[in-house]
């Protein structure tokens, strides 16, 4: 008989998953993040060391890029209480707090050039795994599961843990897309749902930009919305791809690197434009 | 089965497949495993005449597609061929490794035992499975050839230059324009239709 043996299905399907684990299952909103998470790892793997020193971003390679995606995964750590990769620390009454990277009230800036301090010079395997174990910690915690409304500190903002895993899915693909094309290997976009997630909190916390004119917004593409920024008359409108929106909100693009219409009053266009660049929420 | 000639545009099935490799979703090897597992199995059989190799191949080729998704480019191959052509290249290595111990035991009185007699007479009639052959006669002449000779009766690219006196850019050539038009042709419903006709049940 040549025909395929019945049991060679769970033999291949074993073997995979404990060569590669398959991503963390979690609720809708740190699905972006599983997805991203588990697609980074895979580039990742792909690497070869010279590779792996490749310029990315700011002055930054892959592996600076990956520590500081770890360094902003941990500021969830604490309200997820999941160990943190690399502590923060606590400095008491010694020296005024804003001047010590890394301390809370350094922000969030010093806390990526203390995580970044304390990697560097590591091997890259080093990082690359920390930066995994930290995230399927994060992603495997109850609070990925089910939304939890729990106030914390990001990216000086106050947001719930929630809200803060979809960011971790937008930052994680955004970076995973800078060192995919730093590298030759396309990083997939978000799926659909998780799309229209990373757009609607876009769009929430855009509602709060104070503009002298109204902006009509059209997002085109997966996750498409329609929406309104500022108050008055309509006096110009703005289309885009979300995947672009979601580029020139997290501040990984400028402006004038995307592909954006601009119609009605260039001044109105201009300074919405400014408002969703200026959120910078990565 | 209809007649695919040339080159066939790679699938967004596969772009989509790809995409859920990368996230890390097993259910999309599961599927895949379904919709291709019988042709990986059946050309490492073809090749290296040996059950227990064709399923550690097997094994490799899809152990590895989830592994490293990323060595496969959804731009260049179709999967079906990518993953046959993979368990191909194992299977020509394991074979020259076989081949080789093989050769340097042929003095010693006792040689392969069982194992390598009864599998040598169940994959004796593989060539001739008619589902496979179905799928084959579709292939235009010039692909079925090279394709049944690389694929089915195991030879290298060289031996299926040398025996159709053709050169070896040619051959892997048209391996690949053929197993672009066979995967397209067979996967995912074919590949179901082939375990069906030939699984009988008997596999345990």
């Amino acid at each position: 008989m040549n025909a395929l043996p019945a049991a060679l299905r769970d033999r291949v399907m074993g073997e995979a998953v404990r060569r590669r684990p398959p991503a963390v299952q979690t609720g809708p909103h740190a699905r972006a993040y599983a997805h991203a998470v588990a697609s980074l790892d895979a580039m990742l793997r792909s690497l070869t060391a010279d590779e792996w020193a490749l310029p990315v971003r700011h002055d930054w390679d892959v592996q600076r890029t990956v520590v500081h995606l770890m360094a902003g995964d941990g500021a969830l750590c604490a309200a997820a209480r999941v160990p943190e990769a690399v502590p923060l620390p606590r400095y008491e009454g010694l020296f005024a707090e804003a001047d010590i990277p890394g301390s809370p009230g350094a922000g969030w800036a010093g806390r990526s050039t203390y995580v970044l301090s304390r990697h560097s010079g590591r091997p890259f395997r080093m990082s690359w795994h920390a930066w995994r174990a930290q995230s399927r910690s994060l992603l495997g915690c109850p609070a990925a599961r089910d939304r939890d409304e729990t106030a914390i500190e990001y990216a000086g903002r106050r947001m719930s843990l929630a809200d803060a895993f979809l960011a971790r899915g937008f930052e994680t693909w955004l970076h995973g897309d800078d060192i995919g094309r730093a590298v030759g290997r396309p990083m997939p976009e978000p799926a659909d749902e998780s799309m229209a997630l990373l757009v609607g909190l876009g769009l929430a916390m855009l509602s709060k930009a104070d503009l002298p004119a109204q902006t009509r917004l059209a997002l085109t593409g997966p996750g498409a919305a329609d929406a309104r920024l500022g108050v008055g008359p309509v006096a110009a409108e703005l289309t885009m791809s979300t995947s672009d929106f979601c580029r020139l909100l997290g501040g990984n693009r400028r402006a004038d690197e995307i592909a954006v219409r601009a119609d009605g009053d260039a001044d109105a266009a201009e300074q919405a434009l400014a408002a969703i660049a200026a959120m910078a929420i990565l | 089965m209809v007649a695919v000639v040339g080159v066939v545009p790679h699938s967004r099935d596969d772009e989509a497949d790809h995409r859920g490799l990368l996230r890390g979703d097993e259910q999309t090897l599961g599927r895949l495993y379904d919709a291709y597992a019988d042709f990986v199995f059946g050309v490492a059989l073809g090749v290296t005449r040996e059950e227990s190799s064709a399923e550690d191949i097997t094994c490799e080729v899809f152990v590895a597609l989830w592994e490293r998704p990323y060595d496969y480019d959804p731009a260049q191959w179709s999967l079906g061929a990518w993953l046959v052509a993979g368990a191909h290249r194992r299977a020509v290595v394991r074979r020259g490794a076989a081949q080789t111990a093989q050769s340097a035991r042929a003095a010693g009185s006792e040689s392969v035992g069982k194992d390598s007699t009864a599998s040598t007479d169940s994959t004796a009639g593989f060539a001739a499975d008619g589902a496979v052959a179905a799928t084959l006669a579709g292939l235009a002449p010039e692909l079925r050839d090279v394709v049944e000779l690389a694929y089915f009766q195991g030879l290298t690219y060289r031996e299926v230059a040398a025996k159709l006196g053709l050169g070896e850019t040619v051959v892997a050539e048209r391996v690949r324009n053929g197993l672009w038009a066979w995967a397209d042709d067979t996967a995912p419903t074919g590949g179901r239709a082939a375990a069906e006709d030939d699984g009988t049940g008997a596999t345990t």
